[in-house]
């Protein structure tokens, strides 16, 4: 509660209690949903309406969850996966900040790789599987590469974009107090571009898992996305609702987390 | 003294289609303590006059001459030999900024570069030798430009709202280095003396546009420089506290003995501010006409605009600038 909450007229308290009343019912109406879903799924199934073999029900997934976190399976192949995703969310958006800055500094550079970075964004990094198999292996580093590839082009190209749109004015004072370039990204471009950082972060967190997962896909023995494989291959579509389900849980956690960053970067800058 | 001299000065932009001649032998003087005022129509060059002033820009031809390089002239003559000039051009050039405007035609530019340069030999009193030897060392470090004791103020006031109004007064002098204790003390006697103390913790953003721009204003005197440069810096504010802001910046910079250039296309704000008011024509930019306000004995720019004379001046120089 706000501390001058005292001081508040009865009318604003009760535009707050409004506010309230209807978040609470946002958020009740978002589970109301799932639950009823979930309730005809699992009925629709009981009634013989749909073949629960092949559509699987919301039981048969608690019961497959129980059982494969017992045994440690799934929480070992979740563990491989999201690591994955870390390194490759952490190193592809390092890399492609690092790419950003270069472009940014060097205005020949970035003419010269202007058509490249376009070509490279408009490829579909999955057609690189193949290549990336025969020169790094099937192990890890394979699936790491994948989901570098993935979010590298896209953060060079966000963050890029950010730096040229940086306020012209702010730089002609800075060069005017005698600034050199290290002086105008250090004290200009770099901090205002902190919320473009931050978006391009929550971007890269959806790239990064599809990176994995389709790593996992193409070649790997551990991983929520190899579970995902042999799941549909042995037809235990239980097993693949189950991975899906566990997917959904570590990307929303995932991004909850760099929204919580972002929050609290966003206050340290005063960016509000 | 002499602060910055403008001696034939043309400004050519180069593009693919045409080139533009921006200024056209453009000459004025600029006296220590002096309040000036540029007017002209709208696109007559008055920002390429700013860069040029501030050293983003080269001129195509002729010659600036700003208070700082005739401080290295008289130091170099003092000092009368290589290891002084040495010296002072250390002190004076910061270490590095590219200026990349100026990529468009470089190469053609620095041929003329060297005329420029040996003409402000000339000029200066016909140190020819080491005034070659001083365009060279500029030529050198190609990017290198000097700070050349210029505070420039824009059009909104730029402050960077990451950074709160103490770190945004100090950002000249972390950029030129000169982060030292007593100048540290002058930016904060300046926050005292101009009533922005109290609120040197916060953000540009928590402060009205008229406090905003004198934290603008502070943060331009900070680095002590010779000339301040006002680019229209009251052109984003309602007129109400355009007027407010317009006498307290004026009061300030009388105040603290600085030398100033308006650049605006304002024709009252211009004679309620100025002692001078030098009227261009539209571009090719060039001087039409140079008129004295004579109004030293009103204090301030409100009052200025109050007095008889003003609406009389006011017509003169409309008919210089449309007429």
């Amino acid at each position: 509660m706000n501390k001058n909450a005292k001081n508040f007229t009865r009318e604003h308290l009760l535009y707050l209690k409004k506010a309230r009343t209807r978040n609470i019912l946002v958020h009740v109406t978002q589970v109301g949903i799932l639950v009823l879903l979930l309730a005809i799924w699992e009925l629709a199934a009981h009634l013989g309406w749909i073949d629960a073999f092949i559509m699987s029900c919301p039981s048969k997934i608690w019961n497959t969850l129980l059982e494969l976190s017992a045994g440690g399976t799934l929480w070992y192949h979740a563990g491989v996966s999201t690591l994955e995703t870390l390194a490759g969310f952490v190193i592809g958006t390092t890399m492609g900040y690092v790419a950003a800055v270069i472009l940014w500094w060097n205005n020949f550079l970035k003419d010269v790789f202007e058509p490249y970075v376009v070509v490279l964004n408009s490829l579909p990094k999955i057609a690189l599987g193949p290549i990336i198999i025969i020169w790094v292996g099937t192990g890890k580093a394979a699936i790491i590469t994948m989901a570098v590839l993935i979010s590298v082009v896209i953060t060079t190209i966000t963050v890029l974009n950010g730096f040229m749109e940086t306020d012209k004015d702010k730089a002609v004072l800075l060069r005017s107090m005698g600034a050199n370039r290290m002086q105008i990204f250090t004290k200009l471009v770099a901090p205002s571009n902190v919320p473009t950082l931050m978006a391009t972060l929550k971007i890269n967190v959806g790239m990064s898992w599809i990176g994995s997962i389709m790593g996992e896909y193409l070649a790997s023995k551990e991983g929520l996305g190899y579970l995902l494989v042999y799941g549909s291959q042995v037809f235990r579509l239980d097993v693949v609702m189950t991975c899906t389900i566990v997917l959904c849980a570590l990307a929303g956690i995932m991004y909850a987390l760099v929204t919580m960053l972002e929050k609290i970067v966003a206050r340290a800058f005063h960016f509000e | 003294m002499v602060i910055l001299k403008f001696d034939k000065v043309s400004k050519i932009f180069y593009s693919k289609t045409q080139q533009t001649t921006a200024i056209a032998d453009l000459s004025f003087e600029i006296n220590e303590g002096e309040f000036v005022a540029i007017i002209g129509p709208s696109g007559c060059g008055k920002t390429t006059i700013l860069s040029l002033v501030c050293g983003l820009i080269e001129p195509t031809s002729g010659v600036i001459v700003r208070a700082s390089d005739s401080e290295l002239q008289t130091r170099q003559n003092t000092d009368n030999g290589k290891t002084g000039l040495l010296s002072a051009l250390k002190g004076k050039l910061s270490k590095k900024k590219s200026v990349s405007d100026n990529a468009d035609n470089s190469a053609a530019e620095r041929g003329i570069q060297t005329d420029a340069e040996s003409n402000a030999a000339v000029l200066q009193g016909g140190n020819t030798q080491t005034e070659v030897k001083r365009g060279s060392a500029m030529r050198l470090g190609q990017k290198r430009a000097e700070f050349n004791g210029i505070g420039y103020m824009l059009q909104r006031d730029q402050l960077f709202e990451w950074r709160t109004i103490e770190q945004n007064v100090r950002l000249g002098l972390e950029i030129q280095k000169k982060v030292t204790h007593e100048n540290l003390k002058a930016a904060n006697d300046l926050l005292k003396k101009y009533g922005l103390w109290e609120f040197r913790k916060h953000h540009p953003q928590e402060l009205s546009g008229g406090m905003r721009q004198r934290a603008a204003l502070i943060r331009t005197l900070a680095t002590n420089p010779d000339l301040l440069l006002l680019d229209e810096p009251f052109s984003a504010l309602d007129f109400q506290t355009r007027l407010e802001v317009c006498d307290d910046v004026y009061s300030i910079i009388k105040r603290e003995k600085k030398t100033a250039l308006l650049v605006t296309h304002d024709i009252s704000e211009a004679i309620s501010l100025a002692d001078k008011v030098i009227v261009l024509t539209k571009r090719p930019a060039t001087v039409k006409a140079i008129h004295e306000t004579h109004m030293e004995n009103i204090d301030t720019p409100l009052k200025r605009r109050q007095s008889p004379e003003f609406s009389a001046q006011f017509e003169l120089l409309h008919e210089y600038l449309h007429g």
